[in-house]
């Protein structure tokens, strides 16, 4: 191919989304050429481990693109897509590193990192973010034993391994290896503050148990053929190493792209550049696609890579998802299209302002719109539902409190409600219905989640009204929005640590704190030891005894679980309460009622610290506990077995395991807590918050065990599908197969699909008429599944223990 | 320094359990509802045969000891398909209430079935129905007693540890132990060794039952290992190894006193349920033979 | 001697490390304690195993305590030991390498037998929970259930059906297991009477799951007589009333016959309809329920015909009596006047208990009257008697016994005026019509004298005079009064018999000297009495009547 050719479109990049754009190419027939650094196609899937299960998500997005792609292990995706590639016709040429951009539409000039140049009227740059790896620079760096992926760990056997890089990919990589060799992993510093908590929690038990070594304030210094020389805080230090696996994660392509002219969104390392709705970027003609525009996944790379050809080309191809949007809002309100009604959204609801139209057709994928007739109910007061609702167009009241409450708030177009739920992750505070025909967009929790991460401005838009709302709804909801302003100007959020203390008794300062979310253990010391008094979740408030009295701190307050609360300074307060004193009676009233409380609570420290016990076993981030009574239970485990017949065989309840205090018992099995830490990190997001309050996961689990490492409670366990078995008189009378609540497969191997574990955990009986098999089937009354709140009150009304 | 609940509807939930059952016993089940049911048979029983005046003595052949004589074996199946219920998980109501009417019900069949025989014995095989249910009704009421009494004191007896945990400490106590006694000498060494080796816990039922443990080689140990008789550099080394053993001695005590609570409350069971099946059979003999021979 | 130490470690994965030191000492001890210059720190270690001294080509490994030392696998106390061999002590493996320069030795030194998982041996050696131990559920359960189905359940059925040794006689006790199957399904102790058939149900019992019928009974059985049985029973429904509805077995020794008047008076109620039409009176139950006592007398005495009486009617019945007997004349408490001089009578004179006690021996004349009441037919031969009996046979003895007085001479006080016979000569013609003559006039006084409508027979009986002879009613006397019931005579012999039966007012032989209801209910109450005599129906009625087929309808007999 000479220099003088001028091919209508050059793709760099040769990941999905490049993959997606040539075949597309090919197929149109058009001048094209793909440019790949490496000697094969799809670099960054190529170094994935041998035989990685590699996810098609999202599920209802269509996939449009001329080359398949299904779920399915490493080596299937590249099969298929080398094929695809090949069949299509396609002109690539590997190993041509482009290293930089010129030109205009029309006319761009690519040259390569062998000085050579391609000539293309439009380039799509589809490079994603893996980019260039770093590598090692050390001495010796260039021995055949340093490698900067791992490929297939078993290859490796008896040897001794170095893992340099401390990110996920090097955590799991040691991991991996430590089964077979002798790996010790180097750290700069201390912590592992790249990686996943989860990963890391397994890294550290892998080390307490002896199966590798961690050398932390260790960089390598130096390499030769089976050593390696470190340097530690004690100096330097010699190590056995047959191989290295630096896994030093990749450098950004920004410097790169920038000096191709293409501008950045912010300067924040996390920005992406400035696309149009076409992923043409701020340089006309030149495109960008996949990972590097935002977008990360396989599915949206491929879609994009289609679709950028067909721009190109001229041909206004709508998005793959805008039928299924399109979809959602026929069903909301006939007539409504797609892109003006993601113009509505911008101009008309600020907290997306600034998200670009890409950003909001990702979320409505995964969101609902609404069209609400007058007096419907959007979602009702205790309800479980979480999801974040944002008014489009229309009017909807907020209930709130005791029926003839002044005057219900009005929400009108533009504003946002059902964010306490999301924020706190307890039960709806108030009913809210429509006041006219409502258009709402209904976001899911954790799409809301996401887009409060990676848009900041989303986030800032919802906590500045969150800190009115819930200012309003402690303080009341007929104050006076001007009297309040102060305070809520001042108004800031403090997130707690667990075991973190908020008000130290006997402390000076005098603030007051609203719990927005998790839960608090209040206590005082008596005659030297620590009295829990109560505990209180999020939606109550703490300190305003101190403020009211001007007196010193009479009791401690800490953090039972992850809680963030609301400082609300005590001048400001102050002043509000001398402007409002229906205000300032209300919250005498209750203070002087908790004063009579306190006491009676101060000389039961009994049931103070089964409180204290409670809360330290995680019950204060719990909305239903399973709690075993062990003067009553006989250890005969028919919960478990109750719980393992009706869920598949498999029980999701360890009644053994677990603390036990002054005969209370908390078994493990799951509390569904208000912010699960099992929901965070799930790639299919199959684990879902049911509106009664159950955290189920779905059937879509792909058996990652993410979430059985971020349960903090160790409730989730990854199963195999356990066999069938005969029918329980079989068993009773003749003693066939295994009996209730035995699982004796798992050992047999299907092979396949079906035996892969899943991620299993108690689901509350979801479903089950009757409630949960564990508490049904306790036969002496010793298993109970309570709310949290309750059972400590009931103790504190001397109900239990 | 705390609080107010801002949102007074939290607490209308709560659905699932009325309040005050929290943690309820099976013999308290709603507010004894099955005892008093039993009792109202055994009264109505008692009242029916005092009122009865058949033409012969009173019997299982009267129209009372017939009626008398259906609700006992009736009873009697009900109560065995206790059996079955218990594994059937997706029932709905809760097996709590099913095991407080199975020991009211079971205990008021003493009634019902007495008076059914209208205090005929005899060597036969009628007789020995009547015998086999007394026993299964033993059985039973021991098991309640049990039930009733062990498991507090089980979980006085653990501390909230489990015997898996109990299990690992002692492992961990050999390891230490291990290093330590290495500066005794070899008779003691001897000793400490035959206490690490003897690790059986559990055991037979008897065992279990009695928790005992015979030739408990760790109490040997602790007996014959004394502190003056090492060599004075070691004598530290000897307390250090005889804390050690007296602590293992007490977690093997902790275990088997466990295993005992254990063995105590699943022992009947043993007995309750083969004796339930000969009951069947011999019921059924029973009720064919009265008839066969009508 | 100066050795060098080479302690090997393996981990599961990866080569062994080696951890060097070294020992110079003239012996090297080996053993645990930390005084050794070898140290082999493992419990099963002696505190000093073994020592180590340079010898002639080679070392001297010698044990120094008891314990396995090994030499190249052979067990040893004492041994020289040379480069490349391998010692064992406990779990200790040493090999000896060839040294290097400025030793005498070197010693490769793993722990070839660590003492491994404390913690999973643990595991691995406890049986927890009795589920792990021999006991089970299911086998015993099993075993206990198939038991009895077979001895409890199958072996009686099969006995029943033939299985096993039976026999052909009833007679004949069962023989074999059998016996055994069929005494276990027994509901109750068997009367004695059917003792014999204890062990051998279907002596009885003759077809599963029905009833034992009447059939099974009147096997031995044989005519026993039944109850009454009439339209009136038919149409109550008890025509095929069984035996076993009053009878009952199993019950205990003595207990084979119901005794409950229920079982009566279902029936035997009147009023209510089930016995509507029949000439029974109602009984409800004793003594209240029960009614007056009705007696059966002589209504006629040709035929005879009898009736039945109320005893309580308004007037007393009347027997109608052929014999005359006034019993307070008997009974005067001054005694009577007879041929032994003054008698003093009561009951016993006449009326002698019969064998069984139950009742009484007939009344006879010759026994019982004629001691008193003497035949006599001539005053002038007070000492002869008439026979009692038929005036035919009275008339005769009275022209026998003066015939022969006339013929044969002898009584002179009779003979009196009769002609002389001489001896040996025939007697005349003459002689012959004047001893007839006289014969004739004799028995035609003595005739009077016993015919007499005043005296004589006539005292006792109903005699009318016909020419030479009378005929005399016979004498008709109901062996009972009350047919319908028992009484045992003997059950009551502490009573006098005037407390029932008022002899000394009766001044007449048609006087029915049978006590009423009143009297019995003095002593006896009902079944369920406790303060008298408990009584029930069967106390004084049975229900098989004698000499009747069972459950026939006796009174279309007459």
């Amino acid at each position: 191919m000479s220099g003088d050719d001028i091919f209508e479109i050059a793709i760099v990049g040769s990941g999905p989304g490049g993959i997606a754009a040539v075949t597309r190419a090919a197929a149109r027939g058009v001048s094209h050429v793909l440019l790949e650094r490496t000697g094969h196609l799809s670099d960054t899937i190529y170094k994935y481990q041998r035989r990685k299960h590699v996810m098609a998500t999202p599920d209802i997005l269509p996939l449009r693109a001329d080359v398949g792609f299904a779920e399915g292990s490493r080596e299937t995706v590249l099969e298929t897509w080398d094929r695809g590639v090949e069949a299509a016709g396609c002109n690539v040429r590997l190993n041509a590193e482009v290293v930089g951009i010129k030109g205009e539409r029309g006319d761009f000039r690519l040259t390569l990192a062998d000085r050579s140049v391609v000539r293309a009227r439009a380039v799509v740059l589809a490079i994603g973010l893996q980019g260039n790896l770093r590598k090692l620079t050390v001495p010796g760096a260039e021995l055949p034993s340093v490698q900067y992926q791992l490929d297939d760990p078993d290859e490796f056997q008896d040897e001794h391994i170095v893992v340099v890089g401390t990110g996920d990919a090097g955590i799991e990589n040691a991991l991996v290896l430590s089964n077979a060799n002798t790996v010790t992993i180097l750290n700069r510093g201390a912590e592992y503050p790249n990686a996943k908590p989860a990963n890391v929690q397994l890294l550290q038990t892998a080390i307490a148990d002896g199966r590798m070594q961690a050398m932390v304030r260790t960089a390598p210094k130096r390499l030769e053929p089976g050593w390696m020389t470190v340097d530690t805080a004690d100096g330097e230090t010699r190590i056995r190493c047959d191989r290295v696996i630096a896994r030093l994660g990749a450098l950004p392509p920004r410097k790169f792209v920038e000096s191709c002219g293409i501008v950045f969104g912010s300067d924040s390392p996390s920005a992406f550049p400035v696309v149009s709705d076409h992923y043409e970027s701020n340089v006309p003609g030149l495109y960008i696609i996949g990972a590097l525009a935002g977008y990360p996944l396989i599915k949206q790379c491929m879609n994009q890579g289609y679709e950028v050809v067909e721009y190109i080309l001229g041909n206004p191809v709508a998005p793959a998802d805008e039928p299924l949007i399109q979809a959602k809002l026929d069903a909301a309100q006939p007539g409504l299209a797609v892109s003006p009604f993601i113009a509505t959204i911008r101009e008309q609801v600020p907290v997306f302002a600034e998200l670009s139209p890409l950003q909001i057709r990702e979320f409505l994928l995964t969101s609902e719109v609404h069209l609400a007739a007058p007096g419907q109910k959007i979602f009702e007061r205790n309800d479980y539902t979480n999801s974040f609702y944002a008014i489009v167009d229309g009017s909807v009241e907020v209930l709130i409190g005791e029926a003839g409450a002044p005057a219900n708030p009005v929400l009108r177009g533009g504003e946002f409600f059902g964010e306490i739920g999301l924020l706190s992750g307890r039960r709806r505070g108030a009913t809210v219905i429509a006041r006219d025909g409502a258009l709402l967009l209904e976001v899911p929790r954790n799409t809301m989640l996401r887009l409060q991460r990676s848009v900041p401005s989303v986030a800032r838009a919802i906590d500045e009204v969150a800190i009115v709302r819930v200012v309003k709804s402690y303080l009341g909801q007929d104050l006076d929005s001007a009297i309040l302003a102060p305070v809520i100007r001042e108004a800031e959020i403090v997130s707690l640590k667990a075991g973190e203390i908020l008000i130290q008794e006997g402390a000076t300062d005098d603030a007051m704190y609203l719990i927005r979310s998790g839960s608090v253990l209040v206590s005082r010391m008596v005659g030297g030891q620590e009295v829990v008094l109560t505990y209180l979740a999020a939606g109550n408030y703490v300190g305003e005894m101190a403020l009211l009295r001007n007196a010193p701190r009479t009791a401690s307050v800490k953090a039972a679980v992850a809680t963030q609360v609301i400082k609300l300074p005590a001048a400001a307060v102050r002043d509000l309460l001398d402007a409002a004193p229906e205000l300032r009676r209300r919250v005498e009233e209750k203070f002087s009622e908790r004063v009579r409380s306190s006491a009676h609570q101060t000389a039961d420290s009994e049931s103070g610290a089964l409180v204290n016990f409670l809360m330290r076993e995680g019950l204060g981030e719990a909305t239903d506990v399973l709690l075993i009574d062990e003067t009553l239970c006989i250890r005969c485990d028919n919960c478990e077995k109750a719980c393992a017949e009706t869920h598949d065989r498999i029980s999701r309840l360890d009644r053994e395991a677990g603390a036990t205090f002054a005969s209370i018992h908390v078994p493990t099995s799951c509390r569904h807590c208000e912010h699960p830490s099992c929901m965070k990190e799930c790639p299919p997001d199959a684990i879902k918050r049911a509106p009664s309050g159950e955290v189920t996961i779905a059937d879509t689990c792909i058996g990652c065990g993410n979430c059985e490492r971020n349960c903090p409670y160790g409730v989730i366990k990854m199963a195999a599908p356990a066999e069938e078995k005969p029918g329980l008189l079989s068993w009773l009378f003749f003693g066939r197969g295994p009996g209730p609540g035995e699982n004796k497969a798992a050992k047999k191997h299907h092979g396949g699909e079906s035996s892969r574990k899943k991620a299993v955990k108690c689901d509350m009986c979801h479903g089950i008429e009757g409630g949960a098999a564990c508490v049904r089937a306790c036969p002496t009354g010793a298993a109970i599944r309570v709310r949290p709140e309750e059972y400590v009150a009931m103790i504190r009304r001397g109900g239990a223990s | 320094m705390s609080a107010a609940t801002a949102k007074p509807g939290a607490a209308a939930a709560g659905k699932r359990i009325p309040p005050g059952e929290i943690h309820q016993s099976f013999l308290a089940y709603r507010g004894f509802r099955f005892l008093k049911w039993g009792i109202w048979l055994c009264l109505a029983t008692i009242l029916a045969y005092a009122l009865h005046r058949p033409l012969t003595a009173p019997n299982g052949g009267t129209w009372l000891g017939y009626t008398l004589g259906t609700i006992g074996a009736a009873l009697i199946l009900w109560l065995m398909w206790f059996g079955m219920r218990k594994r059937s998980y997706g029932r709905i109501g809760r097996l709590q209430g099913w095991l407080s009417a199975h020991v009211y019900l079971g205990l008021a069949l003493i009634v019902v079935a007495t008076l059914h025989t209208g205090f005929e014995f005899g060597l036969n095989i009628h007789t020995l129905a009547y015998a086999l249910m007394m026993a299964v009704i033993a059985s039973g009421a021991f098991g309640m007693i049990v039930y009733a009494a062990v498991p507090e004191q089980m979980t006085r007896n653990r501390h909230g540890a489990t015997v898996s945990d109990l299990m690992a400490k002692i492992a961990a106590l050999d390891g230490d132990m291990r290093q330590a006694a290495l500066g005794l000498d070899d008779r003691q060494a001897g000793l400490v060794l035959a206490a690490m080796n003897q690790v059986a816990i559990g055991g037979s039922a008897w065992r279990q039952l009695s928790g005992t443990r015979p030739n408990c080689a760790t109490r040997l140990a602790l007996r014959r290992i004394t502190a003056a008789d090492a060599v004075p550099e070691q004598r530290a080394q000897a307390q250090r190894v005889l804390g050690l053993l007296g602590e293992r001695l007490e977690y093997l005590d902790v275990i088997s006193r466990d295993l005992r609570y254990k063995a105590l409350m699943d022992i009947w069971l043993y007995l309750h349920v083969p004796l339930s099946f000969a009951l069947l059979a011999a019921l059924t003999a029973h009720v064919v033979a009265v008839f066969f021979y009508f | 001697m100066r050795a060098e130490l080479g302690y090997i470690t393996r981990r599961e994965r990866g080569a062994p490390a080696r951890r060097t030191a070294e020992a110079d000492a003239p012996v090297l001890h080996l053993g645990r304690g930390p005084g050794n210059e070898v140290g082999l720190p493992d419990l099963r270690v002696a505190l000093i195993a073994a020592e180590l001294s340079p010898d002639a080509g080679g070392m001297r490994l010698r044990a120094t305590a008891p314990g396995d030392v090994r030499v190249n696998g052979k067990s040893t106390t004492n041994a020289l030991v040379v480069s490349g061999d391998e010692i064992r002590i406990g779990p200790y493996k040493l090999t000896l390498d060839t040294p290097g320069a400025g030793y005498d030795a070197a010693i490769a030194i793993e722990l070839v037998d660590p003492p491994g998982d404390d913690l999973a041996r643990l595991r691995k050696t406890s049986r927890i929970g009795l589920e792990r131990t021999r006991l089970g559920k299911r086998l015993p359960s099993w075993m206990l259930f198939l038991l009895l189905v077979v001895f409890g359940l199958a072996i009686p059925v099969g006995s029943f059906l033939g299985w096993g040794p039976q026999r052909a006689d009833h007679a004949v006790p069962k023989p074999g297991w059998t016996r055994v199957a069929d005494l276990s399904w027994t509901v109750g102790e068997i009367s004695d009477a059917h003792k014999h058939f204890a062990a051998d149900c279907g002596a009885c019992h003759q077809r599963a799951f029905a009833s034992v019928p009447d059939s099974a009974c009147a096997a031995c059985h044989t005519g026993l007589p039944g109850h009454a049985i009439g339209d009136a029973v038919r149409k109550a429904g008890l025509d095929n009333a069984g035996c076993g509805d009053c009878h009952t077995e199993h019950r205990g020794a003595q207990a084979s016959i119901l005794r409950d008047d229920r079982l009566c008076t279902d029936c035997h109620t009147g009023g209510d309809g089930r016995m509507a039409g029949s000439h029974l009176r109602a009984v409800t139950g004793f003594p209240d329920g029960h009614p007056p006592f009705r007696v059966t007398v002589v209504k006629d005495t040709t035929g005879p015909v009898l009736e039945r009486v109320d005893l309580s009617g308004p007037t007393p019945p009347k027997n109608l009596a052929t014999l005359k007997f006034p019993h307070d004349a008997h009974l005067k408490t001054g005694g009577v006047l007879s041929p032994k001089g003054l008698v003093k009578l009561d009951c016993a004179s006449c009326h002698a208990p019969d064998a069984g006690r139950q009742g009484f021996m007939p009344t006879r004349f010759e026994t019982d009257c004629g001691w008193c009441h003497t035949l006599k037919f001539d005053p002038k031969a007070p000492e002869r008697t008439v026979p009692h009996g038929d005036p035919e046979a009275v008339h005769a003895y009275l022209r026998d016994a003066y015939a022969r007085i006339a013929l044969e001479g002898g009584d002179a006080e009779i003979a009196a005026g009769l002609p002389r016979l001489r001896v040996g000569q025939p007697v005349t013609e003459a002689e012959r019509l004047e001893l007839r003559a006289w014969v004739q006039q004799r028995v035609d006084a003595a005739v009077d004298l016993v015919f007499d409508p005043r005296r004589g027979c006539a005292s006792c009986h109903i005699a009318t005079r016909k020419g030479a002879t009378v005929s005399i009613e016979p004498v008709i006397v109901l062996d009972s009064h009350l047919p319908k019931t028992r009484f045992d005579h003997g059950q009551h012999f502490t009573m006098g018999c005037g407390e029932c039966h008022k002899a000394e007012q009766s001044t007449s032989s048609s006087d029915v000297l049978i006590p009423d209801l009143g009297t019995c209910v003095a002593c006896h109450g009902a079944a369920n009495a406790t303060l008298k005599v408990p009584s029930d129906c069967t106390s004084c009625h049975g229900f098989h009547i004698h000499g009747t087929a069972p459950m026939t309808k006796i009174r279309q007999e007459r």
